[in-house]
């Protein structure tokens, strides 16, 4: 027969495996307890209830949508800038490899995010790798081109997208260029306009020409 | 949301130690969305997460021979992000500030749409302390197993039941609508000796 303390210490267990029973990754003895605890726990089956709505809102997807193309030319470059220098063996020392890896992160971390907008592919490069402007078509559906501020915050981009009607289809290339998608039922040139009234937007122009104005 | 490794990433790492380009874009490929998707969320500015997520790549590149397959390569992959989040997160100013009661949001929205709720979970997470948010999100974001996290994390097991618990406490206090705040009568008793 289970006394309260028993009772009490299976509780604070089970409240702390519910994440991985909510996840679906608890397993043998561990799930087999928790199972039992719900059939007999109230308590417990309100905080199941409430973590399975917190799993399956950070478990959605973000509208914005970072797409790979340009972060892995730029790494790529990385690379042939960091093997252009003093030659170094691949395999290195434990002890140097990672004062190597926190000096890049240290570096990297510290690197103003403008100076990815202000890039330039360098001609040499370019004949090695392709660019998402030049390799890859525009996307049937973009209708605007648009260049966002540097210090814009991911939630400040996802609130003028959604303020604009609009998403990301492709980008950005290498100079910082997003392709944007209608995401209702708003004309171009009304998204354009709200696009436009936002301080964090550096640049936005029609992809195809907007209607002229009545005369 | 969980991935299962399949054995090209294993195979694809071995060719990345050998040098092979081609093996370190697709794996570069296949898990960047994931990566993206895990540091857009905590980092401030949408660019941070690119730079975490070229960081990461270039310790794989330089330290993909060093691979001994005590671990999965995803597990592998994502500790080496997660060092490197960590590292950029604390040099960030109020990442690390603590809970205090005029942090605290007034509920003037109900959270019942799904967007809004994500909109008060995003808030909350910005007051955690960052292992703890970083662990949240490996676990529900991610949908990685205690273990899973304590080898991305370099904790042990305990440690990381710990953090998730701390930090479902904290973002309770950013959920009232959803019943969990503090002072509830009506709400379980959570204590956890730390």
């Amino acid at each position: 027969m289970n006394t309260p303390t028993r009772l009490n210490s299976s509780h604070q267990e089970v409240l702390e495996l519910l994440p991985w029973f909510v996840n679906g990754t608890l397993g043998g003895s561990d799930l087999a307890r928790v199972e039992a605890h719900l059939q007999e726990c109230g308590a417990c089956r309100e905080e199941e209830a409430l973590q399975r709505r917190v799993c399956a809102a950070l478990a959605a997807d973000s509208p914005v949508q970072q797409l790979p193309a340009a972060s892995l030319n730029r790494l790529r470059q990385r690379i042939d800038r960091h093997e252009r220098g003093p030659r170094v063996p691949r395999r290195r020392p434990l002890a140097a490899a990672v004062a190597a890896t926190v000096l890049i992160a240290g570096l990297v971390v510290g690197v103003p995010s403008a100076y990815y907008w202000q890039r330039q592919v360098r001609a040499g490069d370019a004949a090695s790798y392709f660019t998402v402007t030049s390799a890859a078509p525009q996307h049937p559906q973009a209708v605007i081109r648009a260049v966002f501020a540097p210090m814009v915050t991911l939630r400040d981009l996802q609130g003028l997208l959604d303020d604009a009607r609009l998403r990301i289809v492709a980008g950005p290339t290498e100079a910082g260029v997003y392709s944007l998608a209608m995401n209702g039922a708003e004309s171009t040139a009304w998204s354009l306009q709200r696009l436009r009234a936002h301080a964090g937007v550096r640049f936005a122009e029609a992809i195809t020409p907007e209607p002229a104005p009545p005369p | 949301m969980r991935h299962l490794q399949t054995p090209a990433d294993e195979e694809l790492l071995q060719a990345v130690a050998q040098g092979d380009r081609r093996a370190l874009d697709q794996l570069y490929l296949a898990y960047h969305r994931r990566l993206a998707r895990f540091l857009t969320r905590v980092t401030p500015r949408y660019e941070s997460a690119e730079e975490i997520i070229n960081d990461t790549f270039m310790v794989v590149w330089q330290r993909a021979a060093d691979f001994r397959g005590a671990s999965r390569v995803s597990t592998w992959i994502i500790g080496i992000a997660y060092r490197i989040a960590l590292k950029s997160l604390r040099g960030t100013d109020g990442m690390l500030r603590a809970v205090r009661s005029d942090d605290l949001p007034e509920p003037s929205v109900e959270p019942g749409a799904a967007a809004e709720l994500q909109d008060w979970i995003a808030h909350g997470l910005r007051h955690l302390p960052v292992d703890q948010r970083l662990t949240i999100q490996l676990a529900y974001q991610m949908g990685h197993s205690m273990e899973e996290i304590a080898e991305i994390t370099g904790c042990p097991v305990g440690t990381v039941k710990a953090r998730m618990f701390h930090a479902r406490e904290k973002l309770r206090l950013y959920l009232p609508a959803l019943g969990g705040y503090a002072g509830d009568a009506g709400h379980p008793q959570h204590t956890r000796k730390s």
